[in-house]
């Protein structure tokens, strides 16, 4: 099935008549998707929530020396919703044409006959503009589509997963004004028993300056089933603050297997705030794999309940923050039942003056018996001026169990640099065959070649592959020797 | 013509204090040189300086390598000129491939030395050069690479013309292919990277290489490999220069020349027959040759010796 370019065919710009978020705008659009009452009390619920809440903050020792950037958005110049064709017109809709063309051609010189896809969804702003699914997940009775399109062919199901088991409305500011105003995002319902191993890809651009956009995935996996699903996210860079509120729902059943990996690349300009969770229930197992290259400023929450006896759990996060990217990270392990794992491993790399905070927590309830949990960080600083805050903690409330935490922090080794210098690569080509190499374990998890590929590529790039000139913690020396002589 | 390596009454400071007092060396391509002497005689020094480690400062004296003097340039612009070290303790870089860093490597190699740019980004930056250094000269750590760009992969050699070369080294010495879908040196035990740096020296094809006590924690049956990994790549072109305190790995590979350092100081120069009388006799009839005090350091290795 597809539901091809949308909007092409279509006046400019269509619009709420709302260029604020407001009560207003949160009522515009669900009257215009032509939304059931429940589904608008939800979202009048989510207003009236972010009116009365604080923006969520994380600060840290003498005098806040550690604060997250979400007090910076000004939610007052936002644009609550912005159709797939933006005021940029146009060319916005030929990269994304790239962006498929590059689906097909993969870069990499390996082996990508595995590329194959259960099924493609892509969104344009606030819009989801096209949806493919495979015959075979299709014969299988998989739904797979907009959540938009859901609420109309899936009441029963969306109603009764979405924002009631993993995420809350009312669980912060941010994601209470999502609760109000979300518009695209996916759905992925798959029944019991069904295994697919090719992933489920979907892709969101946002070309609109000053728009908040809130895109909404729930997962819903029956008994024994099995799924991958990669989602991108990126944006050309914006002249005013934009805004990315983006909540995933995975819902894992007995015994089945969800894979999610995230990729996040949004332009300069951007704020995002994300939260990620995954009720997890008896022998299921949840896989979290979260890259955050993009954005002025980001703050992701990946969370796994392990709900059911046997619950896994494995979380890798990466970041690789440059210029004055602030990027912060937490990750959460809720053992709610015996016999659950969960693996975290986080990896970040700093350079110029950049910041990332990362706390990683591990909560162990009573209910808890004969958890086993580990958490790890590594940090790696190639320029002395960015700043990293690494917070692991424990809270453990049962009396039998396993947990530990292990962490490393620290420059870029000079040997290693001199190593790989000593046989003909320069300076800043050892630091990047560094980088790449303290990323790669994390990027290997990605299960397709291509967005590996991408994945590096844009890792690559931040360290000035482009051939873009860099201001980087090289530079600066190059100050403190023309003081010296 | 045989290209030369030229030390000249070299002195070499590290952290302030002076380790190398004055060596000169000469180095041709086919020659085969030892290095040996106590620990702490200044041999790893000497090496490293040679290759360019930003740590080590050269206060006087000169290094000329084919009529050029290479003191002011960076590691990789001497490696691109055909200067080689194989390293005493191989750097692990986890998640880098064998052959992926080979074939960027083998493809700045080629790419020779060029003159810079003139781009920011090229500019020679001398890293950690403390306050005290006003008059001395130190390798740079900028440099200039092939730049590869990941989107023009194109630069880099052919996979195919690489795989060939790759696999040709690994046949002259008897390594498995497995080695090189590894990470580098990640995770090998010390036979395994030092193989791995032969492996490193053979692709390369240096002109002159410095072999770091190639020999040192191995066995005996390791170090037969290693020496005669190094002899076979032996040839008019290269020029190999083995630094060790021991003997044994000098029996598959013989020396032309050996030269005794100590203190800092090329002390005694020979042929290989001045490898047997140490092999005999240690170091101990030197030192009293030049009336030369046992050093704490050199003590040290004398005690660990005696256990073996």
């Amino acid at each position: 099935m597809s539901t091809d370019a949308v909007s092409t065919g279509r006046a400019a710009s269509y619009r709420l008549g709302e260029e604020h978020l407001s009560l207003e705008a949160v009522e515009s659009l669900s009257a215009r998707k032509g939304e059931p009452l429940w589904l608008l009390e939800k979202r009048r619920q989510g207003w009236e929530l972010f009116e009365r809440l604080p923006t969520p903050n994380w600060t840290r020792g003498i005098r806040n020396w550690w604060s997250s950037n979400m007090n910076e958005v000004d939610f007052d110049r936002l644009k609550p919703y912005a159709d797939a064709v933006s005021t940029g017109g146009a060319a916005s809709y030929s990269q994304l044409t790239q962006y498929q063309l590059a689906e097909q051609h993969p870069t990499g010189e390996g082996e990508n006959s595995g590329d194959l896809s259960s099924g493609k969804l892509i969104q344009h702003n606030s819009e989801v503009v096209q949806v493919e699914l495979s015959e075979e997940a299709k014969t299988a009775g998989v739904w797979f589509g907009s959540l938009d399109q859901a609420v109309i062919e899936k009441p029963e199901l969306v109603q009764q997963y979405f924002m009631t088991r993993a995420v809350l409305v009312g669980e912060d500011r941010i994601t209470a004004l999502h609760a109000a105003l979300w518009s695209g995002g996916l759905f992925l319902y798959v029944p019991k028993g069904v295994v697919l191993s090719a992933p489920f890809q979907a892709f969101f651009y946002a070309d609109e300056p000053g728009l908040a956009s809130f895109s909404h995935t729930l997962v819903v996996l029956g008994k024994n089933s099995s799924v991958k699903l990669i989602e991108e996210h990126r944006s050309p860079d914006s002249p005013v603050h934009s805004f990315d509120g983006g909540v995933v729902e995975i819902l894992v059943g007995e015994g089945a297997k969800a894979e999610y990996y995230n990729p996040q690349e949004w332009g300069n300009g951007y704020f995002n705030y994300s939260v990620k969770r995954a009720v997890i229930g008896r022998d299921g197992f949840q896989r979290w794999v979260v890259a955050t290259l993009g954005s002025s400023s980001s703050w992701v929450n990946v969370e796994s309940v392990l709900e059911g006896q046997g619950a896994q759990a494995e979380t890798t996060g990466l970041s690789f923050s440059t210029g004055e990217q602030h990027f912060d990270v937490k990750t959460k392990s809720l053992h709610a039942a015996p016999h659950t794992s969960a693996n975290t491993l986080f990896k970040a790399v700093l350079d110029d003056a950049s910041l990332t905070g990362f706390q990683g927590g591990i909560r162990v309830l009573p209910a808890g018996q004969q958890t086993d949990s580990f958490l790890e960080d590594h940090t790696l600083f190639l320029s002395d001026a960015s700043k990293a805050d690494a917070l692991p903690s424990l809270d453990v409330d049962a009396n039998d169990v396993r947990c530990s935490h292990g962490a490393t922090i620290g420059m870029i080794d000079a040997e290693q640099i001199f190593y790989l210098q000593s046989r003909g690569l320069d300076r800043s080509e050892a630091e990047k065959m560094i980088v790449a190499g303290f990323f790669e374990d994390v990027i290997q998890r990605v299960p397709l070649e291509s967005v590996r590929e991408r994945l590096r590529d844009s890792i690559d790039a931040k360290q000035g592959g482009d051939g873009s000139l860099r201001v980087s913690g090289g530079e600066s020396l190059m100050f403190n020797l023309n003081e010296i002589d | 013509m045989a290209k030369e390596l030229i030390i000249k009454d070299l002195h070499v400071n590290v952290d302030d204090k002076e380790i190398i007092k004055g060596v000169n060396l000469t180095i041709r391509q086919g020659e085969v040189h030892a290095i040996m002497g106590p620990n702490g005689s200044g041999k790893s020094t000497l090496s490293n300086t040679i290759m360019g480690h930003p740590r080590y400062t050269v206060t006087s004296g000169d290094i000329i390598f084919d009529g050029e003097s290479i003191v002011g340039l960076s590691a990789d612009r001497r490696a691109r000129r055909g200067l080689f070290l194989a390293f005493q303790y191989p750097m692990a870089v986890p998640g880098v491939s064998v052959s992926n860093f080979l074939r960027t490597a083998l493809t700045n190699i080629r790419k020779g030395d060029v003159t810079q740019e003139i781009k920011p980004q090229n500019l020679d930056v001398q890293g950690d050069r403390p306050l005290y250094e006003k008059e001395t000269t130190k390798a740079k750590v900028g440099g200039d690479g092939a730049n590869i760009d990941r989107k023009k992969k194109e630069m880099l050699i052919k996979p195919a013309e690489f795989r060939k070369i790759l696999n040709e080294k690994l046949a002259l010495l008897q390594m498995d292919s497995k080695y090189t879908k590894r990470y580098l040196n990640d995770g090998f035990s010390g036979g395994e990277k030092k193989r791995l740096e032969v492996l490193q020296m053979a692709v390369l094809s240096p002109k002159i290489a410095f072999l770091d006590e190639p020999d040192s924690g191995l066995d005996i049956d390791a170090i037969k490999v290693v020496g005669s990994g190094v002899q076979a790549l032996k040839g008019p072109e290269m020029g190999i220069v083995i630094i060790t305190h021991q003997q044994r790995i000098l029996t598959y590979l013989k020396p032309d020349f050996v030269h005794v350092m100590m203190q800092g100081l090329v002390v005694k120069e020979g042929g290989p027959e001045l490898a047997d009388q140490i092999e005999e006799g240690g170091y101990a009839w030197i030192r009293e040759e030049f009336g030369l005090q046992v050093t704490a350091e050199e003590e040290r290795e004398e005690v660990e010796l005696n256990v073996n």
